[in-house]
C-alpha cells in the first residue's frame, strides 16, 4: 500500500514537471521546490567544470539567496552515470554541513521510466496519471505542453509580412510627432494594451506597425512596462509574444524585451531567456532581465516596486501631458485652426 | 533608444542589487550556464505541494 502510494506520487511529480516548466525537459536537472521557492532547470553537464558550475549556480540560489524548506531533485537523460553524479553531487553539496534543505524524492527518469535514488526503487509513469494531470490543467485553461525547450524559440518566429506593409508609414508617422503627438500615442498605447487584457484580441497589422514603431521611445516603453505585473504577465506576454512573431527583423528587438520582462514576471524563466536569445543588439532594459535571470530575483517583488516608480513616472506623464498641452494650445493659437491634426490616427486596436 | 536611462531603467537597477550578492566565487573565464527558473503562483505552488506531499 506504501508502495503504491510513492509510486503514485512520483508519477504525479513527473507528469507535473513538464506543466511547471512549460515543455519536455531533456538531458537536464530540475529542482522542486516544495513550499515554495523557486523551480529550477539546468543542463546536465558535460565535464567537470561544468558539474563544478552547476553545483556552484545551485547552491548559491538554494542555499543563500533562497533558501528552500524542501527539494526534489529529478535528472532527466538517457545516460544514468550522468544523471546519478548530478544528483548526487548536487544532494551532498547543499546538504554539505547541515543546514540545507531537506532533499527528496531524488529522481533519475529515463523516457516514461523513473528510479528513485534514495530507496531504490522504480517504475513507469503511469499513463492514467499523467492524463489526469493534463486533464486538470486543462481544465484551469493551460496548454498541454508537447515540445522541448528548443520549440520555445520556433514558436517566436512568423511571418512579418502582413506588418511590414505598414512599418514604414508607422515610423515615418512617429518621426513627426511634435511632443503633444507623442503624449497622444503614448495613450493610444496604454489603451490598447488595456484593450488587450480585455478581450484578448491580437491587433490587427496596421496597430502592430504603430506599436512596433512608438515602442522605440523610451516613454512608451515605460508606459507599457508598467501596465504590466505578475497577475496580468500572462496575458502581456502573449501580447508581446505575437509582436516578437509578426515583427519585421529590424523593429525585433523591442517586444523581444517586452516579452522577456513579462515571462519574467509570469515566473518563466526558460521563456525570458528565450526572447532574450531574440534580441540582435545590446539594451538595457533586456541587461536588467537577464541579471533578475541570473540572480533568481522573484518577480513578486515587483508588484511592491512598480508601483512606486510608477507613480512616479505618472506624475512625470502628466507634468509632460500638462507642459505639451500647452504647447499644443499656444501653437494652435499662433498657427491657426488644424494643427492639431498633427496627432494620431484614430485607428483602433484589436481586431 | 535614448542613451539616458529612462526613468523606469533607474528603478529596476537600483532594484537589481538588492538582492545577496554570490557568495562563492565566480570563474569569470567561464561562461554561466542558463537556469530556467520558475515561480509558481501561490495556487499553484499550493497544488505541486499537495502532490508531493501524499
Amino acid at each position: 500500500m506504501t508502495d503504491t502510494r510513492t509510486i503514485r506520487s512520483h508519477d504525479e511529480l513527473i507528469s507535473y514537471i513538464r506543466h511547471l516548466m512549460g515543455f519536455h525537459p531533456e538531458s537536464s536537472l530540475v529542482c522542486v521546490s516544495v513550499g515554495g521557492g523557486p523551480h529550477s532547470r539546468i543542463d546536465l553537464p558535460h565535464s567537470p567544470e561544468g558539474m563544478e558550475q552547476l553545483l556552484q549556480q545551485l547552491s548559491d540560489v538554494y542555499l543563500h539567496r533562497h533558501p528552500v524548506r524542501r527539494l526534489a531533485l529529478v535528472a532527466y537523460g538517457e545516460k544514468g552515470y550522468d544523471c546519478l553524479e548530478a544528483l548526487t553531487s548536487l544532494s551532498a553539496t547543499l546538504n554539505y554541513g547541515g543546514g540545507g534543505p531537506e532533499i527528496g524524492p531524488m529522481l533519475w527518469v529515463k523516457g516514461d521510466q523513473w528510479y528513485d535514488v534514495l530507496n531504490d526503487s522504480r517504475g513507469t509513469v503511469d499513463p492514467v496519471v499523467r492524463d489526469r494531470v493534463d486533464a486538470e490543467f486543462a481544465l484551469m485553461g493551460r496548454a498541454i505542453p508537447t515540445g522541448r525547450r528548443e520549440d520555445l524559440a520556433a514558436a517566436m518566429q512568423g511571418d512579418p509580412s502582413g506588418v511590414a506593409e505598414h512599418l514604414v508609414a508607422a515610423e515615418a508617422r512617429v518621426l513627426d510627432m511634435d511632443t503633444s503627438a507623442n503624449v497622444a500615442e503614448v495613450r493610444w498605447l496604454r489603451s490598447c494594451l488595456d484593450g488587450f487584457l480585455e478581450t484578448g484580441k491580437y491587433l490587427e497589422d496596421d496597430a502592430a506597425a504603430r506599436v512596433l514603431a512608438i515602442i522605440h521611445d523610451s516613454g512608451a516603453r515605460d508606459a507599457a512596462v508598467f501596465r504590466m505585473s505578475r497577475e496580468n504577465a500572462p496575458a502581456f506576454s502573449d501580447f508581446w509574444q505575437d509582436l516578437v512573431r509578426r515583427a519585421p527583423e529590424e523593429v525585433r528587438d523591442s517586444p523581444a524585451t517586452m516579452l522577456a520582462l513579462s515571462s519574467f514576471l509570469d515566473g518563466k524563466g526558460a521563456k525570458a531567456w528565450t526572447a532574450l536569445d531574440q534580441m540582435t543588439e545590446g539594451d538595457r532594459l533586456a541587461d536588467m532581465v537577464a541579471t533578475a535571470l541570473e540572480q533568481a530575483i522573484d518577480p513578486a517583488v515587483w508588484d511592491k516596486a512598480a508601483p512606486v516608480a510608477a507613480q512616479a513616472l505618472m506624475q512625470h506623464a502628466a507634468l509632460r501631458d500638462t507642459t505639451a498641452h500647452e504647447r499644443s494650445s499656444h501653437d494652435h493659437r499662433r498657427r491657426g485652426p488644424g494643427i492639431e491634426e498633427t496627432g494620431p490616427a484614430s485607428s483602433a486596436p484589436g481586431r | 533608444m535614448n542613451s539616458t536611462p529612462s526613468r523606469l531603467e533607474q528603478h529596476l537597477a537600483r532594484l537589481l542589487p538588492t538582492t545577496p550578492p554570490p557568495t562563492v566565487g565566480r570563474n569569470p573565464l567561464q561562461p554561466r550556464a542558463k537556469v530556467d527558473f520558475v515561480y509558481l503562483t501561490g495556487a499553484d505552488q499550493d497544488r505541486l505541494d499537495d502532490t508531493v506531499r501524499q
